[in-house]
């Protein structure tokens, strides 16, 4: 109880701090899935035309994601140095896999005699994809990218460790100075964030799945 | 105006398609007829270049399938497959409107083809903005029939198109599918195992066993003048159905008795049918009563009992094995 009130007073006093360090943590996370879509979803169509490619790609988004999220950001700062650039790449390597994966799967569920129903009446590869697997595989797509947002919203805190801002400055600052209200102020918001971005993806789809 | 000319087709080492040639006719019904993985499948799928053969021509109009450019060509030929294949996420105003829709007809014009194609298949006019899974399955291939005919193609193409639906359902919808003004001015080629259906459908039937062309002719052909023991084997179970559906009241008329029949007093006038009609005529009624048959062209009038018709049929039979 008394923790709370703190924590109003922290975040009343800090409120300038909190809220350029929040736009920080959604441009973080922003950019790199963005990124992630430009070359997961092509990758993801991709290895669905050539399935022999699809183990090699996905193997590879794989080890990606096994690496150690601050293993990855120490690895990228003698090639990017500090700051921003580093911790988009490495976010935007944590989001690949997820992406990749579900667009993969998902054009990979279509019903082949769909597929076929597709070709015979006429559309070339190009439509199909359009008109047919992309509406088809959509949702199992947004899921994917779901996964990965939410993934690098929490990943995004550790930027903060090379000096690429976000909510993690002030979780790492609460934790060297044992201030708990501090802690607690960083990593309160991207859980409600993420509840955003979820309904936000949600209404998505809804509309996705009309047109 | 289908005219395929010794096709091969081969999935790795296994032949699917060896040596086949087919012409098919302009307005042509032909039924392609086998058991399962005797290759009709694939070798319908040549002729709309969904599979392309490893070595011989398919010829459409006159110009070959492999090699133009294909999905343009697929526009011009109805494909009604196996399953249900409509596409789920579009309602089936969408679904029985893609052709023209990639054709780029006019919205209004597509709109106004798609209305009388429903009504033509007897689909209310609610269902319009129904989605596929909201549809039984024979409501959804009417759909898919409705679908294929949208552009109006000259060719049609039917893989299997009833074998999903149940007996009763099948008998239905294959009855009003082919009482359609759409269907009967069309090239048709349908794919089927059922040999009732082949030879409902068919102005011709294609046998084929293992990828290769058995025999191909009309029904009556096939039943009485079998090439080889597969084509009578194949047929051999459902030989007398077929044998009496096939025989036309008309083959047999000379050999009923003249008789003294006078259409007054008609208790069962048949039309222009065949014997299995007549016979169904029969049915619940007592030894020794008559039904009355009229000739479909030159409509004589005959008063014939049920040892009469089978007489008649026996003599026929005995002609034709001659």
């Amino acid at each position: 109880m008394n923790d709370q009130v703190n924590l109003w007073d922290f975040v009343a006093s800090h409120w300038e701090k909190l809220l350029e360090q929040t736009g920080q943590h959604i441009g973080l996370t922003f950019m790199s899935i963005s990124l992630a879509i430009i070359i997961g979803v092509p990758a993801g169509i991709l290895i669905s035309r050539n399935r022999k490619m699809s183990a090699p790609v996905l193997g590879f988004a794989g080890i990606l994601q096994t690496i150690p999220s601050l293993a990855l950001l120490g690895l990228l700062i003698p090639v990017l140095g500090i700051g921003a650039k580093p911790a988009i790449v490495a976010l935007f390597l944590y989001g690949l896999l997820p992406i990749i994966r579900n667009t993969y799967t998902g054009i990979g569920n279509i019903d082949p005699e769909i597929r076929e129903a597709a070709r015979g009446l006429g559309m070339n590869d190009w439509q199909v994809l359009r008109k047919v697997e992309l509406p088809l595989a959509m949702p199992v797509i947004l899921a994917g990218i779901r996964i990965a947002t939410v993934v690098n919203v929490g990943v995004a805190t550790l930027a903060a460790y090379i000096a690429a801002g976000g909510l993690g400055e002030f979780i790492f600052g609460g934790i060297s100075l044992n201030n708990t209200t501090m802690m607690l102020a960083g990593p309160s918001l991207p859980p409600c964030w993420r509840c955003c971005l979820t309904d936000c993806s949600r209404a998505f789809r809804k509309s996705g799945s009309a047109a | 105006m289908i005219r395929i000319c010794q096709t091969y087709k081969s999935f790795g080492d296994r032949a699917a398609i060896e040596n086949v040639s087919l012409d098919i006719a302009a307005g042509e019904h032909v039924v392609l007829l086998g058991p399962s993985g005797s290759g009709k499948t694939t070798l319908l799928c040549m002729i709309n270049g969904l599979v392309t053969p490893s070595s011989g021509s398919v010829k459409v109009n006159d110009t070959e399938v492999h090699g133009q450019s294909q999905h343009q060509l697929r526009r011009q030929i109805g494909y009604v497959l196996q399953r249900n294949s409509l596409f789920p996420h579009y309602t089936v105003e969408e679904n029985i409107g893609i052709v023209p829709r990639l054709l780029k007809w006019d919205p209004p014009v597509i709109r106004r083809r798609v209305r009388e194609l429903m009504e033509k298949l007897h689909l209310p006019e609610a269902y319009r903005s129904r989605r596929p899974d909201e549809l039984s399955g024979g409501e959804a291939q009417r759909v898919n029939i409705a679908r294929a005919l949208a552009a109006d193609p000259p060719i049609l193409l039917m893989d299997e198109p009833f074998s999903a639906l149940d007996t009763l359902t099948r008998t239905s919808i294959r009855a009003e599918f082919m009482q359609l003004d759409e269907f009967r001015k069309k090239t048709i080629v349908v794919v089927t195992h059922d040999i009732q259906e082949a030879f409902e459908l068919g102005d011709t039937v294609a046998l084929l066993q293992n990828g290769k062309l058995i025999q191909h002719g009309k029904p009556q052909e096939l039943l009485y003048h079998p090439t080889n023991d597969f084509v009578n084997g194949f047929l051999s179970n459902d030989y007398l159905k077929l044998s009496l559906s096939l025989t036309a009241i008309g083959d047999l008329w000379d050999y009923l008795p003249m008789d003294n029949g006078n259409e007054e007093g008609a208790a069962h006038p048949v039309g222009n049918t065949t014997l299995w009609e007549a016979m169904e005529a029969f049915r619940g009624q007592k030894d020794g009563e008559t039904i009355t048959l009229r000739h479909g062209q030159s409509h004589e009038w005959k008063r014939i009992t049920w040892n009469q018709l089978m007489d008649a049929y026996r003599l026929l039979q005995n002609h034709n094995r001659r």
